[in-house]
């Protein structure tokens, strides 16, 4: 399985659409074989995501993303997790532990595109931390609950 | 008195953040709550690029530039993710903040949303073109809404014009504003085929029609049944075939080769041609009876020549589309590039700009394509030197002087022969003006001119 992230410098790319680096590691299991990293120079978000796609990219964890190029990726059958910040080492160990939604990488106001990941909904993982309180935006179901409690 | 500032930061419609010396959030307004989608309690103390992911902060971010240099930056256009995951577009400004002793204490961010002008933007460009069809000019303005009116009935169409003027867009457009629209458009280059090959290919043949001939096989005609059939180039077909041509545009029938049963032909005929159809029918190139039944209507597109002031409208097409294709970030043309290709005549009309475009991408390693990443013929003007002559006779080179000199004379006698004045209004610099007038021999009064 090959797990891709965008990174700059010791964290990850905040934007996939620009982002400039991709850090490729191959994963046996839980064992790593490989690891190298790409420069992505495309701007234009078809070509990106055929760069993407000839790295035989599995799994994406990236920081934000666009809607259009969140679609294309998936289109492409790649597994994309959203809204990820942090270092690419921590996070990527997390997401091998299968904590990476409950260790603090979540951007701040993340919802995730609707994107499941290992059985747990990132959108409404993301939700969850969101209140709409004074933002013009519908209460959400977890909200109601944890104000009542 | 941060209540105060608070309550003001809240009131404004831009957005407004800061951050300290590590990038860490410090003050999040209302609108940047509300542009970004991000509450300010999620926002505060995180980094500045995960809650403002902006196209620019991996690679020029301009805050960091801000705060490195001491130099402000005013409206520059990026785009930011918010929490959604919508692109949104925004202007950005930023300032250093300091503290009473005047030392750096981080830095300001003020953004303003600009969904509803790019919103208004292509809405405006949108009134520049027409089903794929870019133009402001006047005549093809009024071709446009012609066109909606054709469309609507079954009559053929003639359309006339140099080759690159856009006949087979005009033809899409048609087909695809009229009732047919969600048949097939079936187009037929008459000119590219020998007339024995064009006849089967427009009117099928029956199995058994000729050797080979071991299967039926539909013709045009019959494959855009409920749609429209292009015949482009028609000047070009053969006589005989110009026949046949007549009896489906009379009858609305056919006969496939070897065929004993007419059918129905269900379609509607738009036909193009770059030649002078009504000089062909007077030479005999042309049956009479065939031409007043395809010029139903007749539509001229003008060639690119004559429509100048559309090539700055199709360069910047041209350019997006070529920078999609190749993967460029190409912004426009030098402004001396963009002259050379105002003044160049076209003869090969839009084909001939896109060409040149598509050239000019591959070769450009600039955002700007500059003079020399275009193709040389556009430099070499001598080949056309000898040709090209006005009506008194003169070469283009001698009628454009004589044109220019007219015009600075005219220019310089509007500003009472100021020199400074005429070079402003212009646009030149004032030596330009002083070499012009010397090259040019314009003659200034004796009391104005201080070179005589």
């Amino acid at each position: 399985m090959r797990i891709a992230i965008p990174v700059w410098d010791d964290k990850i790319s905040p934007v996939l659409d620009t982002a400039s680096k991709l850090l490729v590691v191959e994963m046996d299991g839980r064992k790593e074989t490989t690891r190298f990293e790409i420069y992505l120079d495309e701007r234009e978000l078809t070509r990106r995501c055929v760069r993407i796609r000839r790295m035989e990219v599995n799994t994406l964890i990236c920081g934000a993303v666009s809607r259009p190029f969140s679609r294309i990726l998936t289109a492409s059958g790649i597994n994309i997790i959203p809204d990820i910040a942090g270092h690419p080492e921590a996070v990527l160990e997390a997401y091998l532990k299968g904590n990476l939604l409950r260790s603090g990488f979540m951007m701040p106001g993340c919802r995730g595109h609707g994107q499941k990941y290992g059985g747990n909904d990132v959108y409404k993982t993301c939700r969850r931390r969101r209140t709409q309180k004074g933002m013009g935006k519908t209460v959400s179901h977890y909200d109601s609950k944890e104000r009542r409690t | 008195m941060e209540d105060q500032t608070q309550i003001i930061l809240d009131s404004i419609a831009d957005g407004v953040f800061t951050v300290d010396q590590d990038w860490k959030i410090t003050s999040f307004n209302r609108a940047a709550e509300r542009i970004t989608g991000i509450r300010k309690e999620d926002a505060l103390g995180r980094h500045c690029w995960d809650v403002f992911r902006a196209s620019i902060c991996e690679k020029s971010c301009v805050l960091r530039q801000t705060m490195e240099t001491g130099r402000q930056v005013i409206n520059e256009a990026i785009f930011i993710v918010n929490a959604d995951g919508e692109r949104i577009p925004i202007s950005i400004s930023t300032a250093i903040l300091k503290d009473k002793g005047g030392n750096m204490i981080g830095g300001v961010e003020t953004f303003r949303d600009l969904s509803l002008v790019e919103a208004l933007r292509k809405e405006l460009s949108g009134r520049h073109s027409f089903h794929d069809i870019i133009s402001k000019d006047k005549e093809m303005l009024r071709l446009f809404s012609m066109l909606e009116q054709i469309s609507e009935s079954d009559t053929t169409v003639l359309l006339e014009g140099e080759s690159g003027t856009g006949k087979e867009l005009f033809a899409k457009a048609i087909h695809s504003l009229s009732p047919r629209g969600e048949g097939p458009m079936v187009t037929i280059n008459c000119g590219a085929l020998p007339d024995t090959l064009l006849e089967s290919e427009i009117f099928g043949y029956k199995a058994g029609a000729f050797t080979d001939a071991k299967k039926d096989k539909p013709g045009r005609l019959a494959l855009a049944r409920g749609g429209t059939l292009f015949l482009d180039e028609i000047g070009d077909v053969s006589p005989a075939l110009q026949v046949r041509l007549l009896r489906v545009l009379q009858d609305r029938t056919f006969e496939p080769l070897g065929g004993t049963k007419p059918e129905t032909a269900d379609v509607r005929v738009v036909a193009a041609t770059n030649k002078d159809l009504a000089g062909l029918v007077k030479d005999g190139g042309f049956r009479e009876d065939l031409y007043y039944r395809i010029n139903v209507v007749r539509l001229h597109l003008p060639p690119l020549r004559q429509r100048k002031g559309d090539i700055p409208l199709l360069i910047e097409f041209f350019i997006k589309k070529f920078n999609y294709l190749n993967s460029k970030d190409i912004q426009g043309l030098t402004p001396a590039a963009l002259a050379l290709v105002m003044a160049h005549d076209y003869p090969g009309n839009i084909r001939e700009l896109e060409n040149m475009i598509e050239y000019a991408s591959v070769v450009c390693k600039d955002s700007l394509i500059g003079v020399e990443c275009l193709p040389d013929y556009l430099h070499d003007t001598s080949g056309t030197k000898e040709k090209c002559h006005d009506k008194e006779g003169r070469s283009i080179n001698d009628s454009w002087a004589a044109t220019e000199k007219d015009f600075i004379y005219k220019a310089l006698m509007k500003n009472r022969w100021n020199r400074n004045a005429t070079a402003v209004q212009l646009g030149i610099h004032p030596t330009t003006l002083w070499r012009k007038i010397k090259r040019l021999n314009i003659d200034i009064p004796d009391k104005y001119g201080r070179t005589k």
